[in-house]
């Protein structure tokens, strides 16, 4: 597998693989294999060590306090596999991100959600957890993308908490290279009722654009009725469209605020963990490159770096 | 009592529909304004365009006369509410923005000007303000279609032509015209 064929900018990396990095996810495939292999075991042995409580003294407390802590112990083991996963990564996304010129932090500590909050781009939310933060810069447009989980937690009538994922997906935001300074939010089409109630959320007007495909999915909100026109050209609505037809982006929400366009996609998946392939398994880097060159793609199809203001 | 009910709701959406019918007049206005605006940073850019390209284009006269010409009408005060004043207006600067086309499609025949720094920095802030005009064009042919659409249509259309509401023309691109001035395909 040549890396380096998989994404243009990718310079280095096949040599860094094949001299360092390969004989690590080895030595880690190892460990995690190792490690599945005692998670089962002990698996296993919970379950009938459970059973066996149940079946041979018919008491449900002590059948109950036996389950919780034999999960604990599953639970401990099964913390080992993903520590491995994690080492693993630890060891893929630094060196991938600087072979293109970025920078990787993996708990995201110099990203903040208090612009996508204030755009009323993600969800009110009790809890966050934020990993994987990568920025640098794709063809002199700044970029700061990053993987966020956010919960909302609720109390019952009985005071029960429930936790609920409001939001999971990437939020990301570039350089605009506009000149505009107001604010524009473009949210998704939640029918009549939903837009009546998200409209009061939002900022500004709402703006009624000529595209009926962008109407019927976006809803956009702005300051100034002809800035948002003029950010929202025809051409720029067009890609819009195409790029939110791709399964990352199909959950596309964004707006344009301080000369940057923020973005929040959300979807299901966990972002670069190499989609659950072995870990030396040349898919597993595949995998995480396609993830990186996703990035190239917003600059690319939205055509991010065009001067032309028309 | 029941016939001053019936007068009261009626009243009502009488009401409704006449402040319905001036929030949208309004709204055309604002929007027409905004052109304006656009418009009037255009007017202020085509003399330092034309000043630099006369340096280079002595014998295409008739071309730069015509940008004069135009710029001139262009610029003329009328009468916002009055659709046949807003009209000739919104064409007269159709005819000004022809002649600056037409004007960068000459200056491609002269690699002089095409390499001058000044031009291309002119030509790129003409550019710039042709987005603007373009997004307040939209804005307002999106006003102008709410407003059409109230003065035209029953009931609305009743009281719009007792107090004298008239549907405003489009501000509509000629064909020509549709394709994004790229600067560097002209100098």
């Amino acid at each position: 597998m040549n890396f380096d064929e998989l994404l243009e900018k990718l310079d280095g990396f096949d040599h860094y693989y094949q001299s360092e990095l390969k004989s690590t996810l080895d030595e880690l495939e190892l460990k995690r294999k190792k490690a599945w292999k005692v998670f089962l075991t002990i698996l296993c042995c919970a379950v009938a060590l459970v059973g066996s409580i149940f079946f041979i003294t018919r008491n449900e407390d002590f059948t109950v306090v036996s389950g919780f802590l034999s999960a604990i112990v599953v639970m401990f083991f099964f913390g080992r596999i993903i520590a491995i996963r994690k080492r693993a990564k630890l060891s893929v996304m630094p060196k991938l991100c600087s072979s293109l010129g970025f920078k990787y932090h993996p708990e995201a500590r110099n990203s903040g959600l208090g612009a996508y909050s204030e755009l009323s781009l993600i969800p009110s939310y009790n809890e966050r957890k934020l990993e994987d933060e990568i920025s640098g810069q794709i063809e002199e447009v700044d970029f700061n993308l990053f993987e966020a989980k956010l919960i909302r937690v609720t109390r019952g009538r009985k005071g029960k908490k429930t936790r609920t994922t409001v939001f999971r997906g990437l939020l990301c935001c570039f350089d605009f290279h506009k000149e505009f300074n107001g604010t524009t939010v473009v949210s998704r089409d939640q029918t009549m009722i939903g837009n009546l109630l998200s409209g009061f959320m939002h900022t500004g007007e709402r703006v009624k654009l000529e595209d009926p495909e962008f109407e019927d999915k976006f809803e956009v909100y702005s300051t100034d009725q002809v800035e948002a026109r003029y950010l929202l050209t025809p051409g720029f609505m067009e890609r819009i469209l195409n790029f939110s037809r791709s399964g990352t982006a199909a959950n596309l929400q964004f707006a344009f605020q301080n000369g940057m366009m923020f973005m929040a996609m959300k979807n299901s998946k966990d972002h670069f963990e190499g989609d659950g392939h072995n870990l030396n398994d040349p898919k597993y880097i595949e995998s995480t490159i396609k993830e990186l060159a996703f990035l190239f793609e917003i600059v690319r199809d939205l055509n991010l770096t065009q001067t032309t203001k028309i | 009592m029941i016939f001053l009910i019936i007068i009261g709701v009626l009243g009502l959406f009488i009401y409704m529909l006449y402040a319905r019918l001036i929030g949208l007049r309004n709204k055309n206005l604002e929007a027409l304004s905004s052109i304006d605006v656009q418009l009037k940073k255009r007017h202020d850019l085509v003399p330092n365009i034309l000043t630099i390209a006369k340096k280079f284009m002595d014998h295409e006269e008739e071309v730069l006369t015509k940008v004069t010409q135009m710029r001139s009408i262009s610029g003329s005060d009328y009468d916002k509410k009055n659709p046949e004043e807003v009209s000739q207006h919104l064409e007269a600067n159709k005819q000004l923005q022809s002649a600056m086309l037409n004007l960068f499609a000459v200056a491609e025949n002269y690699p002089d000007l095409k390499s001058q720094e000044t031009m291309i920095r002119a030509q790129e802030t003409y550019e710039e303000v042709e987005g603007h005009i373009s997004a307040a064009r939209r804005f307002y042919n999106s006003s102008t279609t709410d407003l059409k659409n109230a003065v035209e249509i029953f009931p609305s259309s009743v009281i719009a032509s007792m107090i004298g509401i008239r549907a405003m023309p489009y501000f509509e691109m000629d064909e020509a015209e549709r394709k994004p001035v790229d600067a560097s395909e002209f100098l």
